[in-house]
């Protein structure tokens, strides 16, 4: 079995295909290092004095304007309020000149923080004398949440961050969303579909088969291979990736608050007269970033090995590479984009192991939000994903050590 | 010792029966004959006995092992290049070998010795994807000697090889068989090539086997001749019709065409010489291999 398994790795190493996927998926981490940085500094400009000022001073062109005409008309509403934007307009300028002319105090945030959470506790307090009740248990619940959150922060010392801060978690967070869109499943359909497909042309399977070996150990050995090298590939860069972002980045967030195991329920809202996601209060708990991670690349192995056993399936099911590879491409993207755009499936996506492609959506909570699904669990998505695995595997191990090789 | 023995072996695929009800053996040392042209099963035969597909009735045993309930041990003993040697082409020659030679414990001073029996030393460490066909078909036999088995299978071993390759090739398989005791199972429809190698022949034709005979001096018995004849003068072709050991007469571009019983070229030569015709030549038009064949697989003579 060792020596099958050896085998494989020299024959999946030495096809230059695996080496022009790889280089791909490293690009694509690269250009995600690079777009997480971009928006940092487009944020950055944004919300700097200088830009500040600029904008202010344009919207201040507008509203003098605006001015001139209420005088005209004699509309003394509009005039008062134009005049009171103006006013603002005015001490957002003076205060950004401030600003540049002072700079921050690295303690402004603490104060902020402080006020912030003084402001929860007044909130949480009131709802507690006015009474918990049916009505308003969400908010409550929502607003001891925010508070637990931000005193963790406080007391680790934590800068409160906006999310487009360039951090390993918003790298790993905006790969997460290629991969969503069906990006991880299309390279492992690409990269795996010929693994057994691949042998039929040119016919080498029949040099393999005439090996006093079952059947069943040459499957598995393929298997095996394609799963490690599959999995390598797609996390080794993606911590590689981090690791870069971490070393250039300034903002730590190793031990960031970030809430996992949000559960969901269905209500009707009033105000779109529609059905709506809402959270069930005191379902979610808090993890710090690292665990968050480490939780996310755990689940998207399971991801991986699941997408792997469904496409060696259908590797092991057609002779030709070509149309393997297209049914798999096919498939794969079909269940991934059908099940966010078609209503009917979106009620069954927690069935489609498609859907779980964005782990870190799936750990923190965010994928029943977007599918509209309070079924998409982590554990649903682990029965899932078993189960289909399992599946999938069964049906290649028949389908390979019962066929006649026709080729 | 039999080293391949096949019983009652059919195979049906599709609606199709492709080999129907075929039973041969083969012994240890013996060079044994797969003969029929493109379609007539051999193949197919191959493909099972290498295990690839499965028969629907009938068994194969190697060196005593049944190839359905004891596939590994049987396979061990077995050698095989079936149709074209696919190799991979994006491996050197020799790590395709490796490949084998992981899987069956074969040592790399065995590697070496086999890749210096096909003459491939030379080019061993090229990528296949560079070799020409005549290599690939050294390759593939040296993929199937590297174990020293005890059965090689080799299905049109020839193909691409050039006039010295061909012989290298049959030098090397009369040395595995004769000096090892391989047994060697080749099919082909090149008929010199099984003339001048095998022991036995099998001929095969819509799935059945029409015969099994033995190759003696590289030539076999057949029930008729068939013989060119020239004269010097003009002779009425239904005198030699009524003949009764002749079985058609017929003029060609080269003089008369005649099929008559096996060894009774010379009776006619006498009954024409006793009627005093000259006799400007006469000859044998087809030999022993080739016309068997064209007896039992084209059924009968053109």
């Amino acid at each position: 079995m060792l020596s099958l398994i050896k085998n494989e790795f020299i024959k999946i190493f030495k096809r230059p295909k695996t080496w022009i996927v790889f280089t791909l998926f490293i690009a694509l981490v690269g250009i995600n290092i690079f777009g997480t940085w971009k928006n940092d500094q487009t944020m950055r400009e944004w919300i700097s004095p200088e830009y500040q000022i600029k904008q202010a001073e344009e919207q201040l062109t507008y509203i003098r304007n605006d001015i001139k005409r209420a005088e005209a008309d004699g509309d003394e509403n509009w005039l008062n309020s134009s005049k009171e934007i103006e006013k603002n307009l005015l001490k957002q300028i003076e205060d950004n000149k401030e600003i540049i002319k002072n700079g921050i105090s690295e303690e402004a945030w603490k104060k902020d923080l402080e006020q912030t959470i003084k402001d929860l506790e007044i909130t949480v307090e009131s709802y507690e004398e006015n009474g918990i009740n049916e009505w308003n248990k969400r908010w409550y619940a929502q607003s001891k949440q925010e508070l637990e959150d931000y005193k963790y922060l406080r007391d680790n010392n934590i800068m409160p961050l906006q999310g487009w801060e360039y951090t390993e978690a918003s790298f790993f967070r905006n790969l997460g969303s290629f991969f969503g869109f069906g990006l991880l499943i299309a390279g492992i359909a690409v990269f795996m579909s010929d693994m057994v497909s691949g042998e039929c042309t040119p016919a080498t399977l029949k040099f393999l088969l005439v090996q006093p070996v079952k059947r069943g150990k040459i499957l598995f050995s393929k298997f095996i291979v394609s799963l490690v090298t599959v999995t390598s590939l797609i996390v080794l860069p993606q911590l590689a990736g981090m690791a870069i972002v971490n070393i250039t980045s300034n903002t730590e967030v190793s031990n960031y608050p970030v809430r996992i195991e949000q559960k969901y329920e269905k209500q009707f809202d009033q105000n779109s007269q529609e059905m709506i996601l809402e959270q069930v209060p005191n379902t979610s708990k808090m993890v710090t970033n690292n665990e968050f991670i480490l939780r996310s690349i755990g689940y998207q192995i399971i991801f991986i090995v699941t997408a792997c056993s469904v496409v060696f399936m259908i590797s092991t099911i057609f002779k030709s590479s070509m149309i393997s590879m297209a049914v798999s491409v096919m498939l794969t993207m079909f269940l991934t984009i059908g099940a966010q755009a078609i209503g009917t499936l979106r009620d069954y996506s927690h069935l489609l192991f498609t859907t779980y492609a964005d782990a870190g959506s799936v750990i923190n909570s965010s994928l029943p939000l977007a599918y509209q699904n309070t079924n998409l669990t982590i554990m649903n998505g682990v029965i899932c994903m078993t189960i289909t695995a399992i599946i999938a595997y069964i049906v290649s191990h028949i389908n390979f050590t019962k066929k006649d090789i026709l080729i | 010792m039999k080293v391949l023995e096949v019983n009652n072996l059919k195979k049906t695929l599709g609606k199709r029966e492709i080999i129907k009800n075929i039973s041969f053996s083969i012994e240890e040392g013996e060079i044994f004959g797969f003969l029929g042209p493109n379609g007539a099963g051999k193949t197919t035969t191959i493909r099972m006995l290498v295990g690839l597909i499965h028969p629907n009735e009938g068994s194969i045993s190697i060196c005593g092992h049944d190839l359905k309930n004891d596939t590994e041990k049987a396979l061990r003993e077995v050698g095989a290049v079936v149709e074209n040697p696919e190799l991979y082409k994006y491996l050197s020659g020799r790590e395709n070998l490796m490949q084998i030679a992981r899987i069956r414990n074969i040592s790399k001073e065995d590697v070496n010795e086999t890749i210096k029996l096909v003459g491939l030393e030379d080019r061993i460490d090229d990528k296949v994807r560079k070799y020409s066909l005549g290599m690939k078909q050294r390759l593939g036999l040296a993929a199937s000697l590297l174990s020293k088995p005890k059965l090689l299978i080799l299905d049109e071993p020839t193909n691409g090889l050039d006039p010295s390759g061909i012989l290298d090739f049959r030098e090397v398989v009369k040395k595995a068989a004769k000096e090892k005791g391989m047994a060697v199972f080749i099919s082909s429809h090149i008929l010199s090539e099984v003339q001048h190698l095998c022991d036995r022949v099998a001929f095969i034709n819509h799935g059945t086997i029409k015969s099994v005979e033995n190759v003696v001096n590289e030539s076999m018995e057949t029930d008729t001749d068939i013989i060119c004849l020239n004269l010097n003068e003009e002779i009425d072709l239904n005198e030699l019709k009524n003949i009764e050991y002749v079985n058609s007469v017929r003029k060609s571009d080269d003089g008369i065409e005649i099929i008559l019983l096996s060894n009774k070229t010379s009776n006619l030569i006498k009954h024409l010489v006793n009627r005093n015709y000259n006799i400007e030549e006469v000859y044998k038009i087809r030999r022993g291999l080739e016309q068997r064949y064209m007896e039992l697989v084209e059924g009968g003579i053109r």
